[in-house]
């Protein structure tokens, strides 16, 4: 057979699933513009069309989810029913606490709106289905995310036949792969391209808006656009965003969340938007975080951590943040220790890995219920340079139980990136920019980011950086807790996770090129305004 | 008992100091809300309309952006570091609080004469100063007291209990001495001692008690000096400190790029490590004579030199990484990307794509097989490597029709087609008619997805197969000329359970001949 024939049959046995696919990418914008529109009062409208489609497809993982883990049979119609039964508590509860107080009478608008944003999604759509943009695949993509994927919507629930899968296999990210075999379709390659362009897009906008904090619009957008290709052609991203896996769905919407608690909570504080809280999108994507892949919950227990040195409520942590990010990995485990009772060979979730994640859980309801902001204030001003001792802490703990075994997790980790895995030349060339950033601000008198933080009373260590640094050193603990020694590879599962930090990192860079910016514009006027000082003494002396 | 203050959502400090001295408050989204309510003291830190909560009877604590916006004007803002008052009435106060301050504009000239009027009758009295950081009264940034109205030069919403911290001077009353510490931003205790005086005038105007549950400092003439302006060695000793932490601070995240930097190299080769400090000594120095003879042709080296990082990864990308990192253009919307027949990797995918709602006739259902009885190992338990070893048997033939009938439409037997005992199927192994489209060991590693028997059998492929590479490669053939249309498909295995999938004609044919 040659590669023609092979070309023919598969186009023949294919046909008609690019239309559903492009279908299947409206139909998520769609669930998720009715959500973010029902949910939210005052959010922008650019906001409203750029987060549509992460929301939508996060709402699809959590109704699964919660089908499969509850036992209701999972099927096309009852996933469906239960999109719609969240979307009305969603909108219902929304509606309760704001008494649609201000609700836009009109519809013409936001039906415009649709209209318009969804003829352009078609366009995307088309393009990213249409296979010109490439992907990567690998044994894991077929089995856990497409062949697994498939068997659950053709059996309709959780069985101890799929054992290992069970234990391995992120869930959220499994039910992503049920969408093609729900629709009619084969695989979902273009509904992740899609994904990834939104990512982008969503990164650029999260850029630009921390641009515009210091920064004219102009300055805003050259700085915004060269950070934003800088990530598209960061390795890790490339490496990431093409390969059919969790991975990308977990650092897209890390990221995001991230990301929108800082926004929401600086226009909180600058009184922008009254009672903007985000609640039920905060939910979705804490609950979607928790269970993307195994140790997603505990992923969800640092960055809590690391938003509570935001200006959130303990209520405001412990029911947007914590309760969904618990709630989702306890109804696995009750479905998977309890009812479903495996126990393969080789698992990753195993039962004490399980307890441990419900107990840092309850220690962190713990903290923010009882002791966040009512005992210990004085340590409490430095939680971020807590939580990176914190974790250097655990580091330091997991190094002393079994040394030898972390060791071979930290050597592969340098390997990794020492020969490239999947890594390129991206840290050894933002580390230079680093180095650089520094040397200019020496150079250049620039104001130390440090110093301003104090200066303006801001966190003790800036929110991005303790982002950057934590996620590093948990990814180290985390990796060891898998149990067997981490190996030097692009494939290793590691290597993957720790990849995943390029946003957050990219992100942190740009944020410091945003400040020295703004750090020589100051310099420059003080400079003309020394130069015109000087003049007039010279006029004078002459 | 009713309710005796609203105050805004986000008001979170309010919110603990109400709750602390046991006052009833409600919480609103709005002011408009709270003006509605029957709250007889209001906190409201947005814009809202001050001559209407007046003429409702209520009692505003509010700051000097909202006043100067209900008359019409903008506040100045300052940067405020200490707040001293000595008023009979509220008593001496002086405490550190290094925030932003509102100031008013007390020009009334511009003020329309309705509004004029309104702040007339308020009879706004000053309370305190707030001094800068240098010690310099700063004008309007006083506490305005009235009738119905107090205005603060802060903004309650952004503060926090324990958000802010910072190197600063701090006053101990009892040794009269400073010491230099990380502290809050504000004395807390003078806060809201000064605080609860204000509430405790407010509601005197509003004629409600306060209650008299915790011992408070707001008699008439109280004295509560929490902090003072402190000498200039103090503050060039602060000044110092900040220097010095926050040199260590950049000293340690320098000195940690450039050890991951240099580890880096160190691994690396010599050439590439040589390249890299090159770049890095070459930027630097340029960033240096830059910033004597042209200043502002910096930015355009940080862009140039982001544009070269865009270059480098861009290259890299598309020179070095599809060596570790294969990519596929999917050309159809199979998951099956024609690529993978090189390697005869996953079969399987175009195979369950090629069953799909077709009907599928084989032989038999498989070898039957009973589970021997193996001695017992537990799962999961870290004393058993690996169990014992995987039995051939049990895969040939049973798994493709449990593969058949989970993907297929259907599945029937045909006992007339060849047995895998009877037959010679090196006739389907021609190339000219049936193509290896690779190996379908995966398919049979996987399998136990879909049976629901003892999963052991699965397990011990699985490390037979991957790990100690002991399981031997069964391949699928796939007739060249066969078409998507097709209704139903013949499949064969043979005794090494290769798996041959063809049309009925083809099958017909080849045995015939």
């Amino acid at each position: 057979m040659t590669k023609e024939q092979m070309t023919l049959l598969l186009s023949d046995l294919t046909s008609g699933y690019g239309i559903r696919q492009i279908f299947a990418i409206l139909l998520i914008f769609l669930i998720g513009f009715i959500f973010l529109y029902g949910v939210r009062e005052k959010i922008r409208t650019q906001w409203l069309l750029a987060l549509a489609y992460p929301v939508g497809l996060a709402l699809w993982c959590v109704a699964g989810f919660l089908l499969l883990t509850l036992g209701v049979p999972f099927c096309l119609f009852s996933e469906l029913a239960m999109i719609a039964l969240i979307l009305a508590v969603s909108v219902g509860t929304a509606g309760l606490r704001y008494r649609f107080r201000e609700r836009p009478v009109s519809i013409r608008r936001p039906v415009i709106t649709l209209l318009a944003a969804s003829a352009l999604l078609i366009l995307v759509a088309a393009v990213a289905v249409s296979g010109i943009l490439s992907i990567s695949t690998s044994n894991d993509t077929m089995y856990y995310y497409l062949y697994y994927p498939e068997v659950l919507v053709k059996e309709g629930v959780y069985l101890s036949a799929y054992d290992v899968f069970l234990s391995d296999v992120g869930p959220m990210a499994a039910l992503i792969g049920t969408i093609p075999a729900m629709l009619g379709f084969d695989q979902f390659y273009g509904i992740q391209q899609v994904f990834n362009l939104n990512f982008i897009l969503l990164f650029a906008m999260f850029s630009y808006e921390r641009s515009r904090e210091k920064l004219q619009e102009k300055q805003a957008m050259v700085i915004t656009a060269v950070m934003t290709v800088l990530l598209i052609t960061a390795t890790p991203f490339v490496v990431l965003s093409k390969w059919i896996l969790a991975n990308v769905y977990v650092m897209a919407y890390s990221f995001l969340l991230f990301g929108l608690a800082y926004k929401i909570d600086r226009e909180r504080k600058e009184g922008e938007q009254e009672n903007h809280d985000a609640m039920l999108v905060f939910m979705l994507l804490s609950a979607v975080i928790s269970m993307l892949r195994m140790e997603g919950g505990m992923l969800m227990c640092f960055m809590i951590v690391c938003i509570s040195t935001l200006g959130y409520s303990n209520r405001e942590l412990l029911t947007r943040f914590l309760l969904p990010a618990s709630v989702m990995p306890c109804l696995y485990y009750i479905r998977y220790f309890a009812f479903l009772k495996v126990s393969p060979v080789y698992s990753f979730l195993t039962w004490q890995k399980a307890a441990v994640a419900i107990a840092v859980m309850v220690l962190l309801g713990h903290y923010i219920g009882g002791i966040r902001g009512k005992h210990l204030i004085r340590l409490q001003k430095n939680t971020g340079w807590l939580i990176l001792i914190g974790l250097l802490a655990v580091n330091g703990g997991l190094f002393v139980l079994a040394p030898s075994d972390y060791l071979v997790v930290a050597k592969a980790f340098l390997q990794n990136v020492v020969y490239r895995e999947g890594w390129g030349y991206t840290i050894d060339l933002v580390l230079i920019c680093y180095i650089m950033i520094y040397f200019v601000e020496k150079t250049y008198k620039i104001k130390q980011l440090d110093d301003q933080c104090h200066e303006q009373k801001m966190h003790d260590i800036q929110y991005e950086n303790l982002f950057l640094l934590g996620y590093i050193l948990f990814t180290v603990a985390v990796s060891f807790a898998r149990g067997g020694g981490l190996r030097r590879g692009i494939g290793d599962s590691g290597n993957r996770v720790m990849l995943q930090v390029i946003p957050f990192l990219i992100y942190a860079l740009t944020c410091r090129v945003i400040h020295v910016t703004a750090g020589l514009e100051g310099s420059a006027a003080k400079r003309l305004e020394e130069g015109a000082a000087d003049d007039v003494d010279h006029d004078k002396c002459r | 008992m009713g309710i005796e203050a609203g105050i805004l959502k986000e008001h979170h400090y309010l919110r603990d100091f109400l709750k602390h001295y046991g006052i009833q408050y409600q919480e609103f989204n709005t002011a408009q809300e709270m003006l509605a309510s029957e709250a007889p003291v209001l906190f409201c830190d947005t814009e809202t309309d001050l001559v209407k909560a007046v003429s409702l009877g209520k009692f505003v604590i509010t700051n000097h952006a909202v006043l100067m916006h209900a008359i019409g004007k903008q506040a100045g803002t300052a940067e405020g570091y200490s707040y001293i008052m000595k008023d009979f009435v509220f008593g001496e106060r002086s405490f550190y609080i290094s925030e932003q301050v509102y100031c008013c504009d007390p020009d009334m000239g511009d003020v329309e004469p309705k509004l004029q009027r309104f702040v007339k009758e308020q009879d706004f009295f000053d309370v305190g100063e707030t001094f800068s950081p240098l010690n310099e009264k700063i004008s309007g940034a006083c506490i305005l007291a009235g009738r119905q109205i107090i205005s603060l030069p802060w903004d309650l919403r952004g503060f926090d209990r324990f958000q802010r911290m910072e190197l600063r001077p701090y006053y101990k009353k009892k040794s009269n001495r400073y010491a230099v510490w990380l502290m809050s931003n504000m004395d807390h205790h003078g806060f809201r001692q000064l605080l609860l005086a204000l509430l405790r005038y407010a509601f005197r105007r509003q004629e409600i008690w306060m209650p008299e549950n915790h011992a408070v400092n707001i008699r008439m003439g109280a004295q509560d000096i929490e902090f003072v302006y402190p000498p200039q060695k103090v503050l060039d000793g602060v000044k110092r400190k900040k220097k010095l932490l926050s040199g260590i601070r950049n000293l340690i995240s320098v000195a940690f790029c450039s050890l991951l930097l240099m580890g880096i190299l160190y691994f690396a080769s010599l050439k590439y490590a040589a390249v890299m400090l090159a770049v890095l000594i070459l930027s630097c120095g340029v960033i240096y004579v830059c910033s004597q003879k042209r200043p502002s042709a910096v930015k355009y080296l940080i862009g140039l030199f982001a544009l070269g990082v865009i270059g480098v990864n861009l290259l890299y990308n598309l020179r070095s990484l599809p060596g570790i990192y294969p990519l596929y253009h999917p050309d159809t919307q199979a998951r099956y990307v024609e690529k993978f027949m090189e390697n005869g990797e996953y079969a399987d995918t175009l195979l369950q794509l090629l069953i799909k709602d077709k009907e599928i006739q084989v032989h038999d259902l498989g070898d039957p097989y009973e589970h021997p009885v193996y001695t017992y190992y537990e799962e999961g338990d870290p004393q058993v490597k690996y169990a014992v070893a995987h039995d051939p048997k049990y895969y040939y033939g049973r798994d493709y029709v449990r593969f058949f009938e989970e993907f297929a439409g259907s599945v029937s037997v045909d006992e007339t087609l060849a047995a895998k005992e009877s037959f010679d199927f090196s006739v389907f192994q021609d190339e000219n008619s049936m193509t290896r489209i690779g190996y379908s060991n995966d398919m049979a590693r996987y399998t136990f997805l879909i049976n629901q028997d003892e999963i052991e059998q699965s397990s011990y492929f699985w490390y037979d197969y991957v790990y100690r590479e002991e399981a031997s490669t069964m391949y699928i053939y796939l007739e060249n000329e066969i078409s998507a249309d097709e209704t139903s498909l013949v499949a064969l295995w043979d005794a090494e359970n290769n798996l041959y999938i063809m049309s009925r004609e083809h099958y017909d044919r080849e045995v015939g001949r």
